[in-house]
Formats: structure tokens, C-alpha cells, sequence
């Protein structure tokens, strides 16, 4: 036959054509290695996704408003007895319920009601709170502490045989220990722990008898650096008193006669803290921030001793780059940190700003010990001043006056900030990133979220041969839209990209634009998909009648052709709802040498 | 069931065939170069054959000075295309092939005598007769290729050809290309041989006539019996 002539020969081979699936993501986010040598498990960008116990790389939780204390910005919030306390710039405090109704806790007339009527609370940019004896202490630095009872009674903390407050200190942060409330921060004395008698909270040395309250001034024992108290930590038996470089590990309850002897004798240097309200304490680990990133103590085998450890070495130098951008004032009052019990998490967040702060970024931390998972995610999109988590394990934020819940396995929000801001029609927002608001209907509000997961140059095995993918195949799960970019032989962003310009197009005197953080990506092949639980075609809502997208958990194949010796991926989108991405697939061909 | 397809069509029966997810615009990598296939499969299969309905008949004056008529060309443009010429009223021998071995500028008269293939890109005129100054009507049979439109993948025209056919050659060549399963390829290539050894067998359908100036009715004066 005539047609056998129009195509030439070629060796018969047996399926030629190879798949490599990769399904492994416990590594997290990893800004240390260089990604042409790292392993798939690592993602070198990891925004707003982080590695769910299911294993899959899932889109972050979004967040709803829960409340509005209306009045004044809130430097701080936390949960206790089913209400939120909360702590405004104003020096108000307010109780938020379950039903997001607020509550005048605290302001000048509430003080004034109180036995000698002294003054509120005058204007404050942060507030911490420690919790003692089933009381609630809430402290700013500046005023005297106030004492919260369980029946949401507010007074200030006070010796409750004289009911005087003179000898409480100005602190700024503390923690109860054992029998023990220990304030730091004074800012007259900021090396000095101030130790309550046994089994009170308000009483301090000073105060009448029976009284064996303590002060120490730790100033001679800081081994290293700056001797200002930085937080106050705890883990299991021993108190952590943490320094800008260094910690002191003590023990409290050791008495000579009569007279309480609390020993610092453990320090341990070049391990410190920048805030007292990124210090958290969960089971076998303390976790806490300082200039260098995240550390925790743990208990070493050998002997009763602590154990120092770098837990962020893997993303320290982003941490370190958020932190330099602040002051050592900012850092003590703006950063912070909140403990997910619920997933394990604990999530770090730096202002963008000293004043002006438009973004926190964060730094999510999973750690389940029991499922050997310790990995790291970013967090972008929030700008939260303060957050706390309830008894249920559920994580409240602030930002100004205005309280939000984010979603958690159990009741998942995919959107940012809904019943707050809305979308345009086309799911687009304002250039700043905000929305508009207030929204026309709660149901439908809410920011998309961006996310972004750049996973490592992969090579499949042979570094030096080319390869030609052929297509590509994916196990997803969710219903958000999804794209996926590919690149060949490192050629990622465009270096002729010089920057951003002006809005009249014009560039700097240098030629260079200003420096974006989103690069120009220069991908080899882009292509969206759609969640695999989808409905596709007649199934989908109005707007999508036929399906919308491409489903990504369809056993059939899409074509991806591309030639390179290596290969990266990226998989980015704006969503309001969700999507997990469980594992991709590649088909290729294994070409020679050269390329 | 229509016999011709849209492009569209013939794309979604190749990804199918390819076990790729069908629908358009679903595979942004495979449909250009699947559409490419196509067409290639069209043009392969348009030489195989004078497919009668790709084939039309023309009548041209010839201008008595270059050869060839004068005014506009036709969609033909090389002689590879054209079945037959006949000079006037030559009825049962078309034109031959200008001989390599003979000087045509030497071949007197005005009676057209020899066919010679020209470059007929630009002016849709595929061939020559000699001598040039030769006159009069000749009559020719060519086929014709579909415009370009017919296969673009938006093309609201049915590519002209059997659909079966240009599906098999494109899954075959696309198929092989990837390297995947080589008994597939080798199927896909058996049928398209075998679908376009059957669309040729049943161009053979209607009865030859082995002598032509034996006409089969009659159109000629006859002297009855």
C-alpha cells in the first residue's frame, strides 16, 4: 500500500512512554535549600496552602466577622469562660459572646464605680492577658494590671486582705507558674520578675503579711545581650524568663525558712524572644520567636536539662526578613502568635510596618509529633493585630475594631473576611486588596484567597537526559479553579523584567521599576483546571452552565508538551472555595542528552 | 448522519480515539497540533485519488501567445492535480506530457499539441500548452483543494472527506509520536489503511466503460434495425 511510504520507519518499542507521580508534601515550605537540589516533599513557595493531616496540599481556611466593638482599634483579645475579652486602644475592655454581642467590661465609669474610684485605663497600644487562679489578669505596661473574676466582675488586681493595689507592678506581661503569678515588664525595672506570694495573684513583695511574694532582678544572670525581659514562658516545670538573646530557664517553689527562693540557674545563650505574645506552650513544646526565628525547648533525654532547638530553620530567612523590616517597639507590642489546637498549628504573624501596617504576614507551623508532620506554610492576605483561640479550639483575629472567626475543619470558610467585604461581579477586588463594603448579602460575601505552591525543580530520576512530558494528570479534591504552570531548565521568571513602572509607564532614572514581589513568570506551558469535585457539565451554577473548567480528577489524559532536562511546576489561583490537591502526575518520554 | 464533519468534530472523535478528555477548548496543548494532523491526513488522502467530488471540470480559451488562457485562474496549482486536457474538440485523447526530449519551441501551428506543468502558486494556472501560440477552447479536469477555512478548528465548513478515515491517521500519527502503546498504533494504522482501501474499492462501484466510443445510450445517430 501506497500509504506505508509517507511515514518512516521506526524502532518498535514497548510502551516508551513513563509516569512519575509525585504525592509526597510533608516537607513544607523550604526557602533554605536551593530548590535545583531539594526534594518534591519541600515546596519552595507555599502561600496560603499548607500540607493538611490528610496529606494533601489544601488551601488555607478563610474567616467571617464575628463581631464589631464599634469604638476603637483592639491591641488585643483573648478567650475566657465562653466570651472573648477584649482590649482597645481606648483603654476599654469589652466581653464579646458566643452570639457576637458586646459588652462594656471596663472603662471610666466602671472604674469609678469601683471602691476608691480610680481612674480607667488611659490609652495603650498593647495589652497581654494571663490567666491565674480562674481569674483573668489583663496587663498593658503602663496602668495597673486588672483582674477579671469569673462572673466577668472587673476590678484591679489587688492584695485581697487590703484590697490595695500598691504593690502591683506596672507589668507588662506575665504567667502563672505552679502556685505562683510572675509579671515581667515593668518599664522601671525591665529585668525584674515580680513573683506573687504562694497561691495568690495580687499579692507582691511589699504587701502586709502573710506574704512571701519575691522580687529578683535577673539583670546579673543574662549571659548575653540586652537585660530588658521579653515574655514570660513555661514548660512543664520550670519557668522560661526570655531575654532579646538569651532565656533563663528557673524553678519556683524553693523556700529558705520562711523566705521563697526562685533559682535561675539554667541559661541558655543566643535563644531569646522579641515578643511576649509569640510565646505558646503546648504539651512537650514551648515555641517562641526571636531575631533569628522559631525556637522551642524541649526536654532532653539524658537529664532534666532543656534542650534548645531551632524549629524554623527551614524558612528563617523570610522570618528574619519580616522581623528586620520593624522596630524593637513594634516587635514587642505587633507580633504574635496563636497555637491552632485543632490542626496542630501554631502561626506566626509580623506586621509589614511599624505604623502603617497594611499585611501580617504569617508563618504557620504544623507540628504533630504523633504523625512525625513538622512543616511550614506562609500566610498572606490577613492583617491582624491580635488573635486568641477558645475552648473549643476555634481562632478568633482581630483587625481594628472589627472581631473574625476563621474556619476550621468542622465549620470551613473558604473566603476572607465574609459578612465584611464582597467581590465585584468578575470575583475581582479593589487594587489595594480590600473589597467592597458593607455587603449586600452575608452568604455571598467574602475575598477570594490567593494561593500559590511552587514545588522544586524536578529532574524524574535522569538529571542529565531531556524530557518530553507528554501530559499530565491530577488527584484533586474541592471544587476552586486551579492553574497550573510549568517550567523547563530553569527558566522561571524573565529576567529582562526590571520592575514595576509608574502609572504613566515611566520607570526610575536607573531604568529599573519598582521591585514586585511577584515576579514575571516565564512558564513553558499554563493551563487551568477545576477541583475534582466539580459537577462539570449541567451540574455546575449559573455561570458555569457547561462546566466551567477543566475537571482535574478525570481519569482521561490532558496533553502537556514540553521538552527539558527540568521540569517545575506551579499551581496558583484566587478562590472562594476549596481544593486539595493530593498528588500530580506527569507522562514523559526520556530523550538523550542533548537537548 | 451527515458523511463530512466539522474540524471540531473530527478533534473531539481524535481525543476520544486518544482516550484524551474531549470538548473544546478542554485540551490546550493537543488541539492545534491534532487539527495539523487532520489537515496533513486531508492533504495525504486528496493526492491518493481523483476523489470525484474534490474534482471539477474546466473550459478555458487559450490567449494564442503564452500558452495558456487569459483571465482568471483556477484553484489548482500544479499540474499534480490535473487529470486530463483536452485540446478542441479532442473527445477521446487528451493532451501528453511535453516530451523531455524535444525542442517545443520548435513545435509550429496553432493546434495544441503537448501539456507542460508550470508553477500555478500565484496564478492558478497549473500548466502550459505547446505550442504557445496554440488557440482555441481546451477542456480540463482537476481536483480541487478545500480552502483554507474548511480547517481551521472554528470552521463552520465540513472538511470534505470521510471522517473515519482522517481520524484514524490522526490518532495513529499522534499516537506515535507519544510512544505510547505500540499495539494501538499499529491498529490505528491498519485501519486507516483499511478505511482508505475501502472508500477507494467502492469508487469502482459503478460500471467501466472499457471502450468509450461505445457509448452506453445512445447519443449517437445509429442505424435501426
Amino acid at each position: 500500500m501506497g500509504m506505508n511510504r509517507l511515514v518512516k520507519p521506526i524502532r518498535r518499542h514497548t510502551n516508551a512512554i513513563k509516569t512519575a507521580t509525585t504525592r509526597e508534601f510533608d516537607g513544607g515550605w523550604n526557602v533554605i535549600d536551593n530548590d535545583l537540589n531539594l526534594d518534591t516533599r519541600f515546596a519552595k513557595t507555599l502561600k496560603n496552602m499548607y500540607r493538611g493531616q490528610d496529606g494533601a496540599i489544601r488551601v488555607r481556611q478563610g474567616n467571617r466577622l464575628f463581631a464589631d466593638v464599634g469604638e476603637s482599634t483592639i491591641v488585643n483579645v483573648e478567650y475566657f469562660i465562653a466570651v472573648l475579652v477584649v482590649a482597645c486602644e481606648n483603654g476599654k475592655l469589652f466581653t464579646v459572646n458566643g452570639l457576637g454581642e458586646v459588652t462594656l467590661l471596663f472603662d471610666s465609669a466602671v472604674a469609678a464605680s469601683l471602691p476608691g474610684r480610680p481612674a480607667a485605663w488611659g490609652t495603650t497600644v498593647f495589652a497581654s492577658f494571663v490567666a491565674s487562679k480562674g481569674h483573668l489578669i489583663v496587663l498593658n505596661g503602663i496602668d495597673k494590671p486588672l483582674d477579671i473574676s469569673p462572673s466577668l466582675s472587673i476590678s484591679y488586681l489587688a492584695d485581697p486582705a487590703t484590697g490595695s493595689n500598691a504593690f502591683v507592678p506596672r507589668a507588662k506581661y506575665g504567667r502563672q507558674h505552679g502556685d505562683y503569678l510572675v509579671l515581667a515588664g515593668d518599664p522601671l525595672a525591665p529585668s525584674t520578675v515580680y513573683i506573687s506570694s504562694k497561691n495568690t495573684s495580687g499579692v507582691f513583695f511589699g504587701a502586709p503579711a502573710p506574704n512571701d511574694g519575691v522580687n529578683v532582678d535577673l539583670s546579673t544572670k543574662v549571659p548575653t545581650g540586652d537585660t530588658t525581659i521579653k515574655g514570660i514562658g513555661r514548660y512543664r516545670d520550670r519557668l522560661i524568663i526570655l531575654f532579646a538573646e538569651c532565656a533563663l530557664v528557673g524553678s519556683l517553689g524553693t523556700y529558705s525558712g520562711s523566705t521563697h527562693v526562685p533559682e535561675f540557674s539554667d541559661p541558655v545563650d543566643l535563644y531569646g524572644a522579641v515578643s511576649h505574645r509569640a510565646i505558646h506552650t503546648f504539651g512537650d513544646d514551648i515555641l517562641f520567636t526571636d531575631h533569628v526565628g522559631v525556637q522551642a525547648f524541649t526536654k532532653s533525654i539524658f537529664n532534666t536539662s532543656l534542650k534548645p532547638e531551632r524549629v524554623s530553620e527551614l524558612v528563617d530567612p523570610e522570618i528574619q526578613k519580616s522581623l528586620s523590616q520593624l522596630t524593637i517597639e513594634a516587635l514587642e507590642d505587633r507580633v504574635f502568635a496563636v497555637h491552632n489546637r485543632l490542626e496542630g498549628q501554631y502561626i506566626l504573624f509580623i506586621p509589614n510596618d511599624d505604623d502603617n501596617v497594611t499585611e501580617t504576614r504569617g508563618f504557620m507551623f504544623t507540628n504533630l509529633r504523633a504523625l512525625k508532620i513538622a512543616h511550614w506554610a506562609e500566610i498572606r492576605g490577613w492583617n491582624w493585630r491580635s488573635g486568641c483561640r477558645s475552648q473549643q479550639g476555634r481562632l478568633f483575629f482581630t483587625n481594628g475594631s472589627q472581631i473574625f472567626l476563621m474556619g476550621s475543619e468542622q465549620d470551613p470558610i473558604y473566603a476572607d473576611f465574609v459578612g465584611d467585604q464582597e467581590t465585584f461581579d468578575d470575583e475581582t477586588v479593589f487594587t489595594d486588596g480590600l473589597g467592597f463594603t458593607p455587603v449586600a448579602d452575608i452568604t455571598d460575601s467574602g475575598l477570594p484567597i490567593a494561593f500559590e505552591w511552587i514545588p522544586p525543580w524536578q529532574d524524574l530520576d535522569k538529571r542529565s537526559n531531556s524530557k518530553l512530558t507528554k501530559f499530565i494528570g491530577f488527584d484533586t479534591s474541592g471544587t476552586a479553579t486551579f492553574t497550573v504552570d510549568m517550567f523547563v531548565d530553569n527558566l522561571l521568571t524573565d529576567p529582562s523584567d526590571l520592575g514595576e513602572a509608574f502609572t504613566d509607564d515611566l520607570v526610575f532614572s536607573d531604568d529599573y521599576g519598582f521591585e514586585t514581589e511577584t515576579p514575571t513568570y516565564t512558564p513553558s506551558l499554563s493551563m487551568s483546571f477545576a477541583g475534582g469535585d466539580r459537577l462539570g457539565f449541567g451540574g455546575d451554577g449559573f455561570g458555569q452552565d457547561f462546566g466551567g473548567n477543566r475537571p482535574s480528577r478525570n481519569e482521561q489524559i490532558y496533553s502537556w508538551p514540553a521538552k527539558g532536562k527540568i521540569l517545575k511546576l506551579r499551581f496558583h489561583g484566587e478562590t472562594r472555595q476549596p481544593l486539595r490537591i493530593v498528588s500530580y502526575t506527569l507522562g514523559y518520554l526520556e530523550a538523550s542528552i542533548r537537548r | 448522519m451527515a458523511e463530512f464533519k466539522l474540524m471540531s468534530d473530527l478533534v473531539t472523535d481524535v481525543q476520544r480515539e486518544l482516550s484524551q478528555v474531549p470538548g473544546i477548548g478542554t485540551q490546550a496543548y493537543s488541539e492545534d497540533y491534532i487539527v495539523q494532523l487532520l489537515t496533513a491526513g486531508f492533504k495525504v488522502v486528496f493526492r491518493e485519488e481523483f476523489w470525484p467530488h474534490l474534482s471539477e471540470w474546466f473550459q478555458k480559451t487559450l490567449d494564442g501567445s503564452t500558452g495558456q488562457w487569459s483571465g482568471a485562474g483556477v484553484d489548482v496549482y500544479v499540474l499534480q492535480d490535473v487529470r486530463c486536457v483536452y485540446g478542441p474538440k479532442d473527445r477521446y485523447r487528451p493532451l501528453p506530457h511535453l516530451p523531455r526530449h524535444i525542442n517545443p519551441y520548435e513545435i509550429a501551428g496553432t493546434t495544441p499539441r503537448y501539456v507542460e506543468g508550470r508553477n500555478g502558486a500565484s496564478t492558478g494556472k497549473p500548466f502550459r500548452i505547446w505550442p504557445l501560440a496554440a488557440t482555441g477552447t481546451i477542456t480540463f479536469q482537476a481536483r480541487v483543494m478545500p480552502d483554507d477555512e474548511v480547517f481551521l478548528s472554528s470552521s463552520s465548513d465540513e472538511v470534505p472527506f470521510d471522517d473515519l478515515t482522517l481520524v484514524y491517521y490522526a490518532a495513529w500519527q499522534y499516537i506515535e509520536n507519544d510512544g505510547s502503546n505500540p499495539g494501538q498504533a499499529e491498529k490505528l494504522k491498519n485501519m486507516f489503511e483499511a478505511r482508505l482501501a475501502q472508500e477507494k474499492k467502492n469508487l469502482a462501484n459503478l460500471p467501466i466503460d472499457l471502450d468509450p466510443r461505445m457509448a452506453q445510450s445512445n447519443s449517437e445517430w445509429v442505424e435501426l434495425p
